[in-house]
């Protein structure tokens, strides 16, 4: 009897579709292209699918960070935040968790090639000019979630508590106090104490599980959003009477964007399975090990810190990372948006400045720790000058060098270089330096931070 | 805002700022209000965050041990203390925070080379902790001695800075 309510009910659902013959498609495909579109227009254009073009940076690290949150997630689980117990909740991670081990592992590779890759990614933005027309606040916004990436590595770098983290992080919080005046109450604020201790694992633990996923939740997101406000990812500018060709988002983009997220999931558990995250011995803060180095993404810094005063470093650094954010302001010729290099003599500006790194990075290295010795022979003068000012200025000069070199026409038989190629020159000279530095400091230095061979 | 300065032309200019009207006042308020909160949340933020850190993790002042224990010129490490306890030859007592001033790993004593050793950048310290490399323009931090009842007692609530070693920053018993 109370069925016959329903009866109205029933008919209208059985034939609300009455007259309409097309098929409609799907719900779950519908809500799938809604979720695309979203995050993509429903076209896009055919120039802007070219792998070679972005070779995927981006969206592979979006991938990977979307790993990080998931493994993250499943390792908070099981990992005990005190001293007492941080080191034996991984060892027993390691040792008797089922897949305890491989979680661990893929969150510790994910982390270090999201480095790579966010980095990879901004040189890519750098070299095709992408902070281009109108995309400098995007540009600035990858700045920051370039910061977020390396920091959130880093606050999570503590947490194993084994040697290598203990002394890593005393050694890179240890650069804070350098900072004037305010220097040793902001590293005493980070560590909670004067030296790494449970304050200090606390405050890493909070960063790394709740206070850098959130940033990083929220700048990536209006990091994509960002994208598409922009009119999607920069191509070159169209000549005249000349027409896009667009491309249906669905398959076109949805299916690269599927196999590129595919070929990073296999290629991380993959490499996860065969290495295994590091754990050192647990940490003691009697004992530092012989060398102390940092996460290997800092030892570019620390390679600097034995040649320069750390307050010469953080300066440079400091200089490179305003530089890099205000690059939309000075260069702002949109030309030649969207072309690797710029141009033909772009390309040979900027390979010129890598080769110049080539050189000469190596060899202030060997002549450094070989044959010359400021603070001896200008004996009297105080290492703020012999160690800080005087390499800091040479640095600087050499930059201002290349740019002038190459903007003066000498190099290229009188072809001049414009504003923007001179500026892809000293871009190309310091991110070689970095990776050079980088390389020297993981493979070349050994016992007491001397140069050895690592075969 | 507009409406009113149409009815009163007269109040137009700098004679506004004198008549808020309730919707600039409200609106001021409101903005200043909410300054106001954020300050303040962010204070209590800081300085809640802040405590930990005051509370400190040294020991205080430490009883080491009776005076006559340590022979002059030895070197002996206080694991508990942080610190190096340098007996000199002329009978008087340093203790040495053994941080290295440069990136603070912990610094060894060697005891054949007569120096102090930081594993981290190779820097090294006379027996006195003064510096002699080019990387740290400072020497190791110490900590105040003190004599009581022929017992030797260190405060190592905090490492206090010297650019150099001076006579004075050895403690003498009696």
């Amino acid at each position: 009897m109370s069925l016959e309510i329903l009866k109205p009910l029933r008919e209208r659902l059985l034939h609300r579709d009455d007259g309409e013959k097309v098929e409609l498609p799907s719900r779950d495909s519908h809500v799938r292209n809604n979720l695309i579109l979203h995050l993509h227009p429903s076209r896009v254009p055919a120039q802007a699918l070219r792998f070679s073009y972005t070779w995927g940076l981006g969206g592979i690290s979006v991938v990977l960070v979307l790993l990080l949150g998931l493994t993250g997630l499943l390792l908070m689980f099981r990992y005990d935040p005190r001293v007492e117990y941080a080191y034996v909740s991984i060892q027993q991670l390691e040792t008797e968790v089922m897949f305890g081990s491989f979680i661990r592992a893929v969150h510790h590779w994910s982390a270090n090639f999201l480095v790579i890759a966010s980095f990879l990614h901004l040189v890519r933005v750098f070299l095709t000019g992408s902070f281009k027309q109108g995309r400098s606040v995007n540009w600035i916004i990858g700045l920051v979630l370039f910061v977020i990436v390396l920091v959130g590595n880093f606050t999570g770098y503590l947490l194993p508590w084994d040697q290598l983290s203990y002394w890593a992080i005393t050694v890179s919080t240890s650069l804070m106090a350098y900072i004037p005046l305010l220097g040793t109450a902001v590293r005493n604020f980070f560590l909670g104490g004067p030296q790494v201790g449970q304050a200090a694992l606390s405050n890493f633990y909070a960063l790394h599980v709740v206070f850098m996923p959130a940033l990083m939740l929220g700048f990536l997101g209006y990091h994509l959003w960002k994208v598409r406000k922009n009119g999607g990812i920069s191509q070159p500018l169209l000549k005249e009477d000349e027409k896009p060709e667009f491309k249906a988002t669905n398959p076109h983009l949805v299916n690269i964007e599927l196999a590129a997220g595919m070929v990073v999931l296999v290629v991380v558990g993959l490499y996860a399975m065969f290495n295994p995250a590091p754990l050192g011995s647990i940490a003691n803060p009697m004992v530092s090990p012989n060398p102390a180095k940092a996460a290997w993404y800092f030892l570019g810094l620390q390679e600097l810190l034995l040649h320069m005063h750390p307050l010469a470093v953080m300066t440079l650094l400091a200089l490179t990372v305003v530089a890099l954010a205000i690059t939309p302001w000075i260069d702002r010729d949109f030309r030649d948006i969207g072309i690797y290099f710029r141009s033909a003599i772009g390309r040979r500006a900027a390979v010129f400045g890598s080769l110049l790194a080539v050189y000469l990075v190596p060899l202030a290295v060997i002549l450094d720790e070989f044959w010359y010795d400021v603070p001896g022979w200008l004996p009297g003068v105080h290492t703020n000058i012999t160690v800080g000012i005087i390499p800091f200025l040479i640095t600087i000069s050499v930059f201002v060098g290349i740019y002038f070199l190459l903007k003066s026409g000498l190099l290229f038989k009188n072809e001049k270089t414009n504003h923007s190629e001179a500026m892809l020159g000293v871009f190309a000279f310091m991110m070689t330096g970095l990776i050079l530095l980088t390389i020297v400091g993981i493979y070349f230095r050994g016992q007491n931070m001397a140069l050895v061979l690592p075969f | 805002m507009k409406k009113i300065n149409e009815q009163n032309p007269e109040k137009d200019g700098s004679s506004v700022s004198k008549n808020v009207s309730r919707r600039d006042f409200l609106s001021i308020s409101l903005k200043a209000l909410g300054g106001l909160a954020a300050i303040e949340l962010g204070a209590a933020g800081i300085l809640f965050l802040r405590s930990r850190s005051l509370s400190g993790e040294f020991g205080g002042i430490m009883t080491i041990g009776k005076i006559e224990e340590f022979t002059p010129g030895s070197v002996v490490e206080i694991e508990d203390g942080n610190f190096y306890l340098i007996s000199t030859e002329d009978g008087g007592f340093l203790a040495v925070y053994r941080r290295c001033p440069h990136l603070g790993c912990t610094v060894n004593w060697m005891e054949n080379e007569q120096k102090f050793l930081c594993p981290c950048h190779s820097a090294t310290f006379a027996k006195t902790g003064d510096f002699n490399n080019k990387l740290v323009a400072r020497a190791l931090d110490y900590f105040p001695v003190s004599f009581d009842k022929g017992m030797l007692k260190v405060d190592t609530t905090a490492p206090i800075v010297r650019e150099q070693h001076l006579p004075q920053h050895v403690s003498y018993p009696g």
